[in-house]
């Protein structure tokens, strides 16, 4: 019934401002400053998380810019038109596999996680399928909708973070923070790489923008929205240095969650803040963990069109589950992720890359 | 496209009306045929009065006929019957019966509403709709008086939603009054009504009413488009048009509201709203409406705004216990207890204690008792209805824990749960919460928080994915309308309000011009 | 495979999963709620290597809801002690033993004795309760002079539980000079993690009570106890390090008793060096405070008479403070004050040169220079200025 004007598959730039940081915050933050802190001294991790940010947003920025050169035109037909078409789908049979194997990791690290916090005795397998279910029923509804659904869980997200900071701050300890600027360079690369990774969720601004009705701020959105999330990076990397120190926050495995378990509201109404924390967080790790999926089914559309929506997604899903449950321990989950971030970047920054260089020697060649 | 259109509807293509009993369809010439017809056709019901009488020297023959009870008697001897005799003896009557009909129809009754009928299908839907009916002999045409005159409720307060501050009237079941209930709201040149016929054999007029200038042509088209489809015997209740017109009919959440106040449907015009009133019914259907809709009363615009505001957010804060309550009892108490301050959920191990059944089964048990109670107080009538409260929520709350099958702090959430979901102003919306609330309940019970928040984030799903009349359900709070959110949550003063929902996309944006604030 | 049926599937795979759900259920009235653990060495000292862990369970009908009135004198709590070599396996023993399975989140206070502590138990002791995901970070810890358990059983007064009036006490009183700010285990983590000296609060049991002063000084290297602190070397740990918020200064005017109430103390340490033969570390005192109480007749309006009695107050605050400074450096020979930790934040260089060697070996913390200075503003002198002539 596409009658009403805005009752279609488009969305509006202010819901990629929203949707970017929704995407990107995740599981990684939970474990993010054992990640900036067990390289590096004092908060020096957080100077590497500032540049990892800034870098991030750099790349946003021209990721967005790239697929705005191309409005209304999905990723395939852009990408044929700078690249052979070989290649082209190639690139989108490399973002299938990245949206599905980010789906496959987010499922496999909430089950560990809600095992970990909210369960004991119930098999990860079943927490995991019951998650998967939910996100390939968001999948399967309109993408408008997904959009939709990050502008409802963002608020969420920030308000509980906010939450976690105010009620932590009684723990902070400025003293903590210090010594500064003692990390060598060396050791500040594994912090930057690991920021940078944890803030892998730029590639489905390739794919989304061509859904954008008017798609020229874009960009410009995009990349605000990114330095959202590095604003909440940040703050929660001070506020779980600060509170546990450099030496314990290395130390935790989820300092993040660690951290809300320290909140301790007065009143005592809630005595178990990270529980709260946590099924909140599901919602974050469900806005990511749609996307991509979404992301992985779009670019699959893209090559196969024959095949309907809901078919790709039935077809995909056994594998997704079968993917989350081959890690048998927590370091294979984390090298799974590590090895994602790793796929991801290296392939949206070849893109990016190539799509310029292409894009510039083609117009080149019409003068 | 997806899952999402599981719940849609397929267009329905309106099947072929059946012809209903055709009988000779043109009136014939012959006053005693066409009477006769007509009386088989309606099987010489002793409701049908026919009133048989000769006029002027001619003699023509002539006769009334109308369905006792439908019209008002007084017209018809005073207008009709008494004008006619009066003037057959005063002045000549043409001698030619049409040129007798179309007299009659000019100069001779003073009835304000006539027109002439030609098939046996006009008049008698006119008769059985509250007309009188004058056959003149050797005419094959019949003039029709409309003189509704039956028995109707008096204007009252609406039972449904009694506000403290606010008009008091109501709409009630004749259409007639509530378009004109509607109309001294609104002054407005552009008001439109628009009158559908539904119903195969009832044939009810249904009118559509907006405002022109203000609402999205598309919405009047789409509404247009799906009220023609309707096909059923009889529309008893705005209900079934309701059922048959919305976007998803699998969905809990009511995407047409239906409201028994006038100033309700006129400020709801305003905001670029189509209202569908359907004739037996004071409930009006408004369309299309939005999650925040559902949580908006009235009386919040009547009462200033930081009171207005004030409510809402303790609408909301009901909203929350009414669906989460029962389902966050069950999951602390049986997943995970150390969320509950620890003096409290010592003693809630104490009082349950002897309590044979798990947390779930027990607010089952209180919540299937809730509802029961909640339905029996509403069919019994009103002074026995009292009892029933106070027997079901005092005595049976108390021996059962007395007995021992449910824990004092059960009966307390079960209270309060079932006070919070009065709080919500709409009725429709109550009801879909306490739908939701079981839902969440069985969630809880089986996986505890972590099942809770799964299906909080479908029903987030589905409403992202649900559309009242094409319009997002989730708006505007996705897709946002930052504008919007001055009346949504917050009800900000009504200088501040310059603009018409955006989220309707009116035609007119403004609803005043700010440089006069 | 149209849409039908692909809802029929989803249907049947959540029919599957909540049919043989329900794997973590466990009704409230069935945990049994643990308060307080305490740890002592088992009595028969030939069990060596083995620990015996007493909990405090609530029992719930013992609080009993406030309309049933008082419970018949059943006790609302009951210990469980049991022996073994993992606290893990001793818990699940008890869980055995005590019909309800241990439920740890509500813990409130672990105790463990003074012999515990002075072997290297202690450290592995607790790694069940910074490692366990139910345990909170907030948990106090706490020593007791010889059995852990026995607090457990004392007169718990107007709390119900023995563990609640422990931990009210724990948190009313750090506020005092005598006694030091309860130690979280959260807390406890983050020093054994530096290697860094600590202080665990202790707890006395005095008959059917309790006290709470003085502290356990702990050495950072092997996290044994090497000594205790008793209340005067605590009011000069407290104004050194500047975490009491109340207590009383007693000084002598004219031989007439004068008791002056702190009411801000704060502190602030400064760390100079240049090698790490010459660290030295000058700690300033801030005291805010007001006459509370006199012995002495004499009018308190006099700004040469205060002056004097801040001038003696101040040197009563620096002898308490170099009391504690040459116990930390000679006695227990243990970096209690944070001058490691300063060292660490602020001269990182010399820092890496003496972290070996700081508070063991050669001990450089010993040898280090620490002088005190204290400054006292008194703020009023009461409502009167005199109470009698």
């Amino acid at each position: 019934m596409k009658t009403f004007e805005y009752a279609d598959d488009q969305i509006s730039d202010k819901e990629i401002m929203i949707a970017t940081p929704s995407v990107v915050i995740g599981v990684s933050v939970l474990s993010l400053p054992r990640t900036l802190t067990s390289p590096t001294n004092g908060m020096d991790g957080v100077i590497a998380l500032g540049v990892a940010g800034l870098f991030v947003i750099a790349l946003t920025w021209l990721v967005a810019k790239l697929a705005v050169q191309f409005p209304h035109e999905n990723f395939y037909s852009y990408a044929s038109s700078l690249i052979p078409k070989p290649a082209a789908s190639m690139f989108t049979m490399l973002f299938a596999v990245y949206g599905l194997l980010t789906t496959a990791y987010e499922t496999r690290v909430i089950a560990d996680v809600a095992e970990q916090y909210l369960f004991t005795r119930t098999p990860f397998g079943v927490i995991a399928l019951t998650f998967l279910l939910v996100v390939i029923y968001a999948v399967s509804g309109s993408r408008a909708g997904l959009f939709r659904l990050h502008m409802m869980f963002f608020p969420f997200i920030v308000l509980i973070i906010l939450t976690l900071v105010l009620f932590t701050s009684g723990l902070f300890d400025p003293d903590n923070l210090f010594p500064v600027l003692t990390t060598g360079a060396g050791n500040q690369w594994p912090a930057f790489i690991g920021s940078t990774f944890s803030f892998m969720g730029f590639a489905p601004l390739l794919f989304y923008t061509s859904l954008v009705k008017k798609p020229r701020n874009v960009p410009k959105k995009a990349a605000i929205g990114m330095s959202i999330a590095v604003t909440l990076y940040m703050v929660i990397a001070v506020m779980s240095i600060g509170a546990f120190g450099n030496l314990t926050a290395g130390n935790l495995q989820y300092p993040t969650v660690e951290l809300a378990k320290d909140v301790e509201i007065p009143g005592g109404f809630f005595e178990r803040f990270e529980t709260v924390f946590f099924v909140i967080w599901i919602m974050t790790i469900f806005n990511t963990t749609i996307m991509f999926l979404d992301m992985a089914v779009f670019a699959m559309n893209q090559l196969f069109t024959k095949i309907s929506k809901m078919q790709l997604i039935f077809i995909c899903s056994p594998f997704i589950y079968m993917a989350g449950m081959i890690p048998k321990n927590n370091e294979d989950v984390d090298a799974l992720g590590t090895f994602i971030s790793m796929y991801g970047f290296t392939v949206v920054i070849l893109i990016v890359a190539l799509f310029f260089i292409a894009r510039k020697w083609k117009r080149g060649k019409k003068q | 496209m997806g899952l999402g259109s599981l719940f849609k509807r397929k267009d329905k293509q309106p099947s072929k009306q059946e012809p209903t009993i055709e009988f000779d369809a043109e009136l014939k010439a012959n006053l005693d045929q066409n009477l006769e017809t007509l009386e088989i056709m309606l099987e010489k019901p002793n409701d049908l009065v026919i009133r048989p009488f000769s006029l002027g020297s001619q003699d023509h023959r002539c006769a009334v006929v109308y369905i006792d009870g439908l019209v008002d008697k007084q017209e018809i001897n005073n207008n009709i019957l008494k004008n006619l005799q009066y003037y057959a003896e005063e002045q000549e009557l043409p001698t030619n019966s049409h040129a007798l009909l179309d007299e009659i129809e000019s100069d001779l009754v003073s009835i304000g509403d006539v027109s002439k009928g030609k098939t046996l299908d006009e008049l008698s839907f006119a008769l059985l709709y509250g007309s009188a009916i004058l056959y003149v002999d050797g005419v094959d045409q019949a003039l029709m008086f409309d003189l509704k005159g039956w028995e109707m409720r008096a204007i009252e307060e609406p039972v449904t939603e009694s506000l403290i501050r606010g008009p008091r009237e109501g709409f009630i079941e004749n259409l007639r009054t509530n378009m004109i209930l509607i109309r001294r709201h609104i002054r407005d040149p552009n008001l439109r009504f628009k009158t559908y016929q539904i119903g195969r054999r009832s044939k009810k007029n249904l009118v559509v009413t907006y405002i022109e200038g203000v609402i999205h042509p598309d919405i009047v088209k789409e509404v247009n488009r799906r009220l023609k489809t309707i096909d059923l015997d009889d529309a008893p209740e705005s209900g079934y048009v309701e059922e048959w017109i919305e976007d998803s009919f699998l969905s809990p959440f009511p995407q047409l509201a239906n409201t028994e106040r006038p100033d309700r449907v006129a400020t709801s015009l305003l905001q670029g709203k189509i209202a569908i009133m359907l004739d037996g019914t004071p409930f009006v259907l408004v369309a299309p409406v939005t999650l925040g809709n559902m949580l908006q009363s009235p009386e919040d615009y009547y009462e200033r705004w930081l009171i207005g505001t004030f409510l809402r957010f303790l609408r909301y804060g009901g909203a929350f216990l009414a669906m989460f309550l029962p389902s966050l009892y069950i999951a602390l108490v049986s997943y995970n207890p150390g969320l509950i301050p620890a003096k409290l959920a010592f003693s809630i191990a104490a009082t349950r204690e002897g309590v044979p059944f798990p947390a779930a089964i027990e607010a089952f048990i209180m919540a299937f008792t809730m509802e029961l109670l909640r339905e029996a107080g509403a069919r019994l009538p009103k002074t026995i209805g009292q009892t029933i409260g106070i027997v079901g929520g005092l005595v049976i709350g108390d021996a059962a824990v007395q007995a021992g099958i449910v824990s004092p702090i059960m009966v307390i959430v079960v209270a309060v749960t079932a006070i919070a979901s009065f709080a919500i102003p709409s009725y429709s919306a109550t009801i879909s919460f306490r739908l939701i609330r079981f839902g969440f309940m069985l969630a809880a019970s089986f996986l505890g928080l972590y099942g809770v928040i799964l299906v909080y984030i479908m029903i987030n799903i589905h409403i992202v994915n649900l559309k009242s009349i094409g319009v997002p359900y989730s708006s505007p709070f996705a897709p946002s309308f930052f504008h919007d959110w001055k009346d949504l949550v917050l009800r900000t003063p009504v200088t501040m309000r310059t603009r018409r929902p955006a989220y309707m996309q009116t035609v007119d944006k403004k609803s005043r011009n700010k440089e006069k604030s | 495979m149209n849409r039908q049926t692909y809802c029929y599937v989803l249907m049947g795979l959540l029919m599957i999963l909540l049919l043989t759900g329900c794997w973590d259920r466990v009704e409230i009235e069935d945990r049994g709620f643990v308060v307080g653990a305490a740890l002592d060495l088992p009595e028969d000292s030939a069990q060596s290597k083995k620990v015996k862990l007493t909990n405090q369970f609530v029992v719930p009908s013992g609080i009993g809801a406030p309309s049933q009135g008082s419970s018949g004198g059943q006790p609302a709590h009951a210990n469980v002690a049991a022996t073994g070599k993992s606290l893990l396996a001793i818990e699940r023993e008890m869980g055995a033993m005590t019909s309800r399975s241990p439920y740890l989140p509500n813990m409130k206070l672990i105790s463990l004795s003074s012999e515990l502590a002075k072997t290297d138990m202690f450290e592995s002791v607790l790694d069940l309760f910074i490692r366990d995901h139910e345990m909170r970070r907030g948990v106090k810890v706490a020593i007791t002079e010889g059995n852990a358990a026995g607090i457990f059983n004392i007169d718990a007064k107007n709390a119900k539980l023995p563990v609640n009036h422990i931990e009210s006490v724990m948190n009313n009183h750090f506020k005092y000079l005598g006694n030091i700010r309860p130690l979280r285990v959260g807390g406890l983590h983050e020093y054994l993690l530096k290697k860094e000296s600590f202080l665990v609060p202790k707890i006395t049991k005095q008959g059917n009570d309790m006290t709470y002063q003085g502290a356990g000084v702990f050495h950072g290297y092997n996290n044994r106890m090497t000594g205790v602190m008793n209340v005067k070397a605590t009011k000069g740990y407290n104004l050194l390090t500047g975490q009491a918020h109340s207590g009383t200064i007693k000084i002598k005017m004219d031989d007439s008793p004068v008791t002056l109430e702190l009411m801000e103390v704060t502190s602030s340490m400064k760390v100079r060096s240049q090698a790490q033969s010459a660290i030295k570390a000058s700690i300033q005192t801030d005291v805010e405070s007001r006459v509370a109480e006199t012995f002495a007749s004499q009018s308190l309006q006099n700004e040469k008479r205060l002056q004097t009695m801040g001038k003696k107050a101040e040197k009563k605050m620096e002898k308490l403070m170099k009391t504690t400074i040459k116990k930390a450096q000679n006695e227990w020979k243990a970096d209690i004050l944070g001058v490691g930790r300063k060292l660490h934040k602020y001269h990182y260089d010399v820092w890496q040169t003496v972290k070996k060697d700081w508070d063991r070996g050669q001990n450089y913390f010993s040898e280090a220079d620490i002088d005190v200075a204290s400054d006292i503003t008194i703020k009023t002198t009461g409502v009167t200025d005199q109470s009698k002539k």
